[in-house]
């Protein structure tokens, strides 16, 4: 077969020039050689999905701005006030900013950042504070850091080590939660289709309150959970409170000793890359996979749904960790590429 | 990360001296500017010092003159420009080693999930390309170039990028091929 005429065909199929003729003709060689579509598609996907490069440290823009600007005073103060509406009517025009910004003009939100990870994807990364932020797969970080205040709002799931700053706050909104710590780590869950948001602290003190009752505070200690039920809580938060230690009194002073990513916590497990699982069923069980592997997972048989399971995966692939709990529970799976059936 | 308007970020940059706008558009250039250099045969170092004075020049000329329109276009070439006046000195600029010739794959891959080994095992397929196919391959797969652009940008002819993306597109092929016969026969159940 023509192998060079196909490699031409392809590359032209993938960079979006081939033209109609083409199209034919790669239809028509594709047809002979229908397991040369397979390659095709699976280039295809390699193809369009690119990685966003990281971005470099901080320090490398400020010392790049160092030789820039040498006089080290910030624009910012150097520009008029109808410079600012410009700035700001330009940003406003283009970008899909919030109302807020035509309020507080002077921050124009260019002190905010969002991080985002997908399903299977989890990112680890420095506060221009110094604090580090490991965000779990699925979620949305957006940081404002100005020079009053920390301010972060979560969606899902994300661990934070706060450096000291006692004149920042720093505060985490994550649902109906608001979470205020100075110097500490803690992990935050808060995923919109889970039924419980989740605050557990590992180190230092928080303060947490809910949207609807700013002036009852709840005061967590190392290895204290606290968590709430994300649908009943609009309507009665205060009962919905649960706290509880995530180990015993006994384990909590070895804990003293142990670093702050504890990896033998399951609350905390997944920033040390280890999925850890504690009495789930298998329906819970299934978003905690699809979230982790990126994959999605689809139930054929009910009753396979209540199975309950424990245990940790590291660097399983999803066929592994699924035929590791076959060996516990009976079921069967069928694995499409990203897509998964459980009966 | 949304995907960020560039021209927007860099019309506040010329026009309203915004220096958060100026540094969303270093964060966001910064690593693949640093991968072009390197491509082009400079250090890692080197590399670095020229995506650094680019942005540098940028932002002291920012309202020198015309306008830059293309910043991407502009970027790249300013890299490529620094690039082999790095070079003139010392040499003139040549693509350094060739394509690795059928370098076995081997694979110390570590995998999520199928998908994701398969994405590292072209990855590598496309580190194993000889620099220039590997560079074409990236300003169009990753940056967006057109040939014509990438052509007038490493200043080849535009066949001669065709060339070496079908060139490229073959490799990953037989990487592929590699990959179903080490990797796809079925693990046995336990």
């Amino acid at each position: 077969m023509h192998h060079h005429r196909l490699d031409e065909l392809i590359t032209a199929k993938l960079s979006g020039t081939l033209d109609e003729s083409g199209r034919q003709e790669l239809a028509n060689l594709l047809l002979q050689h229908p397991e040369r579509a397979q390659e095709l598609s699976l280039l295809e996907q390699y193809w369009h999905a690119v990685p966003e490069p990281e971005a470099p440290p901080a320090a490398v823009f400020r010392e790049m701005m160092a030789k820039a600007e040498p006089s080290g005073e910030t624009i910012v103060k150097a520009v008029h006030w109808w410079k600012w509406i410009a700035a700001a009517a330009l940003i406003g025009v283009l970008c899909t900013v919030s109302y807020q910004l035509w309020w507080s003009p002077r921050h124009l939100q260019i002190d905010r950042q969002l991080v985002e990870t997908r399903n299977g994807e989890r990112r680890q990364f420095r506060l221009s504070d110094g604090s580090t932020v490991h965000l779990n797969a699925s979620s949305r970080l957006t940081c404002r850091l100005n020079a009053r205040t920390r301010e972060m709002w979560l969606e899902g799931e994300a661990y934070f080590e706060v450096a000291k700053d006692a004149a920042r706050p720093f505060i985490v909104h994550a649902a109906s939660m608001n979470i205020h710590a100075l110097g500490t780590a803690f992990n935050v869950k808060a995923y919109p289709e889970d039924a419980l948001y989740e605050t557990t602290l590992l180190e230092g003190a928080v303060e947490v309150y809910l949207d609807k009752t700013p002036e009852q505070k709840v005061r967590l200690r190392p290895y204290e959970k606290l968590a709430i039920g994300s649908h009943t809580a609009l309507t009665s938060p205060e009962k919905k409170l649960i706290i509880k230690p995530v180990l015993s009194k006994a384990t909590m002073a070895k804990a003293a000793a142990l670093p702050a990513i504890d990896s033998s916590l399951s609350e905390t497990a997944w920033v040390s890359n280890r999925l850890q699982f504690e009495s789930l069923n298998f329906e819970q069980l299934a978003k905690l996979l699809e979230r982790w592997y990126g994959i999605k997972i689809t139930f054929r048989n009910e009753a396979v749904k209540s199975y309950v399971f424990s245990g940790s995966f590291a660097s399983e692939t999803i066929t592994q960790a699924l035929r590791a709990l076959q060996l516990t529970e009976e079921f069967h799976f069928d694995q499409q590429s990203t897509q998964i059936i459980i009966y | 990360m949304p995907a960020i308007d560039l021209q927007a970020l860099w019309d506040a940059v010329y026009r309203a001296d915004d220096q958060q706008s100026f540094r969303e558009l270093f964060n966001h250039f910064y690593t693949r500017l640093v991968r072009f250099a390197t491509d082009l045969a400079t250090s890692r170092e080197a590399a670095e010092e020229i995506v650094s004075d680019v942005f540098v020049q940028l932002w002291k000329n920012r309202r020198e003159g015309e306008p830059v329109l293309y910043l991407k276009t502009y970027l790249y070439t300013a890299v490529r420009n620094r690039c082999y006046n790095h070079h003139r000195d010392e040499e003139k600029h040549q693509w350094l080693e060739l394509e690795a010739e059928n370098a076995p794959l081997s694979g110390d891959v570590h995998p999520q999930l199928e998908w994701k080994e398969m994405q590292q095992w072209l990855d590598k397929a496309v580190a194993n390309l000889s620099p220039q196919g590997r560079t074409i391959f990236r300003l169009i797969r990753e940056e967006g170039f057109k040939y014509k652009e990438v052509a007038a940008l490493l200043e080849i002819s535009p066949r001669t990028v065709e060339t070496q993306l079908v060139r490229a597109t073959s490799r990953l092929r037989e990487a592929l091929q590699q990959y179903s016969r080490d990797f796809d026969p079925k693990i046995p159940t336990r």
